[in-house]
């Protein structure tokens, strides 16, 4: 089931993103995320027992000269290694990105894998009118509203992620 | 608390200096936990420490001691006093496994293992829970830590059967009935050929499993495969499971814990399949201890537990490797 975090699950998530990563700087980065009140969406895929998913989204700023794009940034995204390929990640993805359009949120960036985001509508070539300190195939952005990335700007991340 | 990451001997009067607040709230866990045991009716005892017969483990080793060797654990005793009519017994002292070191282990190590006469196996878990909570309290800490992990042992305790905690967490499912080749191709552990199937049900709970429980509240891992209890009753609504559990914290074992079995023929059986065991994968088997299984026949139904008290009091300290909470370790 997908549910919103709670701090219950704060323990769990860690562990779970650890795992995943095989590292504990993704799990750090959640926490300063929370710890900084940077956190839009944070869900879990969790039965009773064990929760085996996670996906974050804290805020990002898209700058032009006259005006500001409300998006997130998603990331990051976690499975536990047993559960990978299992639909879990897609299912989180899709349940964020419709909580971001809940929010009214403009758009979605992320920074990932350039075969598997597609699938859910993000386009490398929409992030191209972003100023960003990333560039190419990965980076990639959707639209929650058409036409919002148009006019592009200076993307400005949640203080935690240190770009 | 620091911990001490150097290679001086531990009578060095700097890292002395280093480990003293460790040892001193072991201390003073270690009093309170004998009052906590004291103030709830129940008797210390004080088991032989070289026996004839050191355990049921297939995969523990003992260290040999005149003629017989250093007990695992007291349970064998433990029982036989109960068989003679006490109810409330604790034993709170050393206990050897042969060539167990590590950051969570030694070779000799303090345990405390207690039981109760006609008490259901989850009046021994509110135990254990307890002792956790009187531990951090000791401390005057909110959170067992270890490593990278905080457990609030003040939360409610989470309880989940072996065969849920492997496919939730692990997505290995049918680990209760399944054969050898079927618990291979499930759990994805890499199985030498002379692996049985509980060496692969160890390894995939070791590596699989064990990490994620307790991570934000005391687990308890109950309903083990029958087959990894040896000394537990048959749980009454699935005989395939044991009345077994075992207690986590930050992914830490701390505890394990029986429903006993007393029915001495079938601890006969399981105490020949372990030996069997042992001696195949160790070419070594211990004696079968006939006075035990004579004492059994006369034992009440009752549950007890083991709780590792030097990690216990790591625990509650952040301590960062056994030989830190030892007075005197042995490097």
């Amino acid at each position: 089931m997908i549910r919103a975090a709670s701090p219950s699950d704060f323990p769990a998530i860690r562990s779970v993103i650890s795992h995943a990563f095989g590292q504990t700087e993704e799990a750090n980065l959640v926490e300063q995320l929370r710890a900084d009140g940077d956190v839009l969406v944070e869900l879990v895929e969790a039965t009773n027992i064990a929760v085996q998913g996670h996906i974050l989204y804290s805020p990002l700023k898209i700058e032009g000269p006259d005006y500001t794009i409300n998006a997130a940034a998603l990331a990051p995204v976690s499975v536990l290694k047993a559960f990978q390929k299992s639909g879990i990640g897609s299912a989180l993805i899709r349940a964020g990105n419709a909580r971001c359009g809940e929010l009214g949120l403009d758009a979605i960036v992320v920074l990932g894998h350039e075969s598997y985001y597609p699938k859910f509508r993000f386009s490398a070539a929409l992030a191209e009118s972003l100023e960003a300190p990333f560039s190419g195939p990965h980076f990639m952005a959707l639209e929650l509203k058409p036409g919002a990335l148009r006019s592009g700007g200076r993307m400005r991340y949640a203080k935690a992620f240190g770009v | 608390m620091t911990p001490t990451p150097d290679k001086h001997p531990y009578w060095e009067t700097s890292r002395h200096a280093d480990r003293k607040p460790f040892l001193d709230a072991r201390a003073a866990i270690l009093r309170a936990v004998r009052g906590w045991f004291e103030s709830r009716g129940f008797t210390e005892v004080e088991p032989n420490l070289v026996v004839a017969s050191p355990g049921a483990e297939a995969h523990i080793d003992a260290v040999a001691a005149d003629g017989g060797f250093l007990h695992t654990s007291p349970e064998f005793a433990m029982k036989r006093l109960l068989a003679a009519g006490e109810r409330k017994i604790f034993y709170l002292g050393k206990c050897w496994r042969k060539g167990e070191t590590g950051p969570l282990h030694a070779p000799e190590f303090t345990m405390i293992e207690w039981y109760r006469a006609d008490a259901p196996y989850e009046e021994v878990q509110r135990d254990c829970i307890e002792l956790l909570r009187l531990a951090c309290n000791v401390t005057g800490v909110d959170a067992l830590r270890w490593r990278d992990g905080a457990c609030d042992p003040f939360a409610e305790p989470q309880t989940i059967s072996v065969a849920t905690a492997f496919s939730d967490i692990a997505g290995i499912r049918g680990v209760i009935g399944g054969d050898r080749e079927q618990l291979i191709a499930t759990s994805g552990v890499t199985a030498r050929a002379d692996d049985t199937w509980s060496d692969i049900f160890s390894r995939a709970l070791v590596e699989k499993v064990e990490p994620f429980l307790g991570a934000a509240a005391p687990t308890l891992l109950t309903e083990y495969p029958i087959r990894e209890a040896a000394l537990a009753r048959r749980c009454p609504h699935d005989g395939r499971v044991a009345e077994r559990f075992e207690l986590y914290a930050c992914g830490v074992e701390l505890a394990n814990g029986f429903g006993e079995l007393t029915d001495p023929v079938e601890q006969r059986a399981r105490l020949i399949e372990a030996m069997d065991e042992k001696e195949k994968r160790y070419g070594q088997r211990w004696p079968i201890d006939e006075d035990f299984l004579a004492a059994l026949a006369h034992m009440p139904a009752a549950s007890g537990v083991a709780l590792g008290f030097d990690r216990l009091v790591m625990l509650a300290t952040g301590a960062r490797h056994i030989n830190d909470v030892l007075w005197t370790p042995q490097e």
